[in-house]
């Protein structure tokens, strides 16, 4: 495999961790995406900086519909811990074809043949 | 090869494994880790078996009802509802409990679909089918553990079970409820019993590989991801319940079965004990006595290797690469320059003339297959293959 692909692999795996290792506690902490929630150096950057954030207003309701499954499949309470289950299971995909993607190229063995004396 | 086994089915399952090849590349086929995958969820159940032995609170101390008791119901709905994680703990536990049954009933297809499970391998068969029902034990055990409806009959109808035994059913009966009836004693037991066969496991697991050298005990971490991936998303998917907390004075009839684990009980409920017992007895046995080999006449008869006394250097090449133990070092015999002999334990060998290609002094040979053909055929081999 091309080493580009795999760097842009990296990358993209690497950021996505980042992402969602600073939004599940985020979520925790019962954070709605309300810009009155953002931390003050990220309000600062987004005014000063005009850096391209999304409208995290228009996600804040996302989990909802996850919630009532959970409730209608019998999960009585903390409904968080099952978001997190269901994004380390994601992430574990991912990881997994990466490495498999990755790990391919050495896949192709060598045969050698011994030479007896 | 393949010859007590419908070639169809053999067809199939290379089929499978090929076409698997040609998308994830042989490196990261899970039909080549088969017997490696039952116990990566072995590890999984021990850590979070070990979370929730942590709370758990053996008891039925039920006698009164109120929104402070403390019993094994309580316990593992704390464990469920207040503790970080618990309910995604208790989920992976259960999940990998079921997962573990199916990765062991396609390990042991794969072997008997590809004739890998009788003459010198039948140790392995035989371990593994005792294996098999230790973990299914194992599994039920955890269901009485809850201490919800469901295993107030599961207990009962054990006790049944046992009962209708001759001889041993009484003994059976007295073990298992750590007593005459159902008490604080009887849950208490029943740790002791998932906790302790679940251990016992491992022993079972070196007789299993007791007969091969280099056992793929370990996946790769590439399909270890996605086996606990899959867990995480079944647990999201179904997550995990209990039912009502258990009245020793009630009799609850009905339950949700398992059917990874709890299907001898659907039998318990729709025939006598006698016959119960008959069709599990005999599906053992059944199972067990598969590879005996005057049942399947092998097509072509393995000839063992054979050492040539006159050029073995007693150099144990050929014995740390023989896969199924089959050779031995010996003291050579009086009057020889060398320390020790090789030896080939016959009923062992599974002429698969690795010995052959280790030894430096062509000293061992499979009768039927001289060292020098053995040599042409694996050239013929690597040169087909194109880059090697």
């Amino acid at each position: 495999m091309d080493k580009t692909i795999d760097i842009v692999l990296v990358v993209v795996a690497a950021v996505v961790c980042l992402a969602f290792t600073g939004l599940m506690p985020w979520a925790e902490l019962g954070m709605n995406g309300a810009y009155d929630n953002w931390p003050l150096w990220l309000r600062w950057a987004n005014e000063n900086l005009f850096l391209p954030l999304p409208n995290y207003n228009q996600v804040a309701g996302m989990g909802a519909s996850w919630t009532e499954y959970l409730k209608k499949s019998g999960a009585e309470s903390r409904y968080g811990d099952y978001a997190y289950s269901l994004v380390m299971g994601v992430a574990m995909v991912a990881a997994a074809i990466g490495i498999a993607a990755i790990g391919r190229e050495e896949a192709e063995e060598k045969t050698i043949l011994p030479v007896k004396k | 090869m393949y010859t007590s086994i419908p070639k169809g089915l053999t067809d199939f399952a290379l089929a499978i494994e090929k076409g698997t090849n040609a998308v994830i590349s042989n490196r990261y086929n899970p039909f080549y880790y088969h017997g490696a995958l039952p116990q990566f969820y072995l590890w999984v159940l021990f850590l979070s078996g070990l979370l929730l032995f942590a709370y758990y609170i053996p008891t039925i101390d039920n006698a009164y009802f109120s929104a402070n008791l403390v019993n094994a119901w309580t316990s593992v709905d704390y464990i469920t509802d207040k503790l970080p994680m618990g309910a995604v703990i208790r989920g992976i536990h259960r999940y990998a409990g079921d997962a573990m049954v199916i990765t062991i009933v396609l390990h042991a297809l794969r072997v008997w679909v590809t004739d890998r499970y009788r003459q010198y391998r039948w140790i392995q068969w035989v371990t593994g089918i005792m294996l098999l029902l230790m973990v299914l034990f194992v599994g039920q055990t955890g269901y009485y553990l809850v201490w919800d409806e469901r295993s107030l009959v599961l207990t009962r109808m054990t006790v049944s079970a046992f009962d209708a035994l001759p001889i041993i059913g009484p003994g059976l009966k007295a073990w298992f409820l750590n007593g005459t009836a159902i008490t604080n004693l009887t849950l208490s037991n029943f740790p002791f019993i998932h906790i302790g066969l679940s251990f016992t496991l491992l022993f079972g697991l070196w007789m299993h590989y007791v007969r091969m050298t280099r056992p793929v005990i370990a996946p790769p971490p590439a399909i270890n991801y996605m086996l606990l991936a899959v867990l995480l998303l079944v647990v999201f998917a179904y997550p995990i319940t209990s039912g009502k907390m258990a009245d020793i004075n009630s009799a609850p009839t009905s339950f949700d079965i398992d059917w990874f684990f709890l299907f001898p009980y659907w039998l318990m409920a729709h025939v006598d004990l006698v016959t119960y017992w008959v069709l599990m007895i005999g599906a053992t046995i059944g199972l067990t006595i598969v590879p005996l080999p005057n049942l399947y006449k092998a097509a072509n008869p393995i000839e063992p290797a054979e050492v040539v006394l006159t050029k073995c250097v007693g150099c144990s090449l050929c014995s740390f690469d023989c896969p199924y133990q089959a050779i031995e070092m010996v003291p050579a015999p009086a009057g020889s320059r060398f320390k020790l002999l090789a030896t080939v334990k016959p009923y062992r060998c599974s002429a698969c003339g690795v010995c052959v290609g280790a030894c430096a002094f062509d000293a061992i040979d499979l009768p039927n297959l001289l060292d020098t053909d053995v040599t042409a055929q694996i050239r013929a081999l690597a040169e087909a293959k194109p880059g090697a």
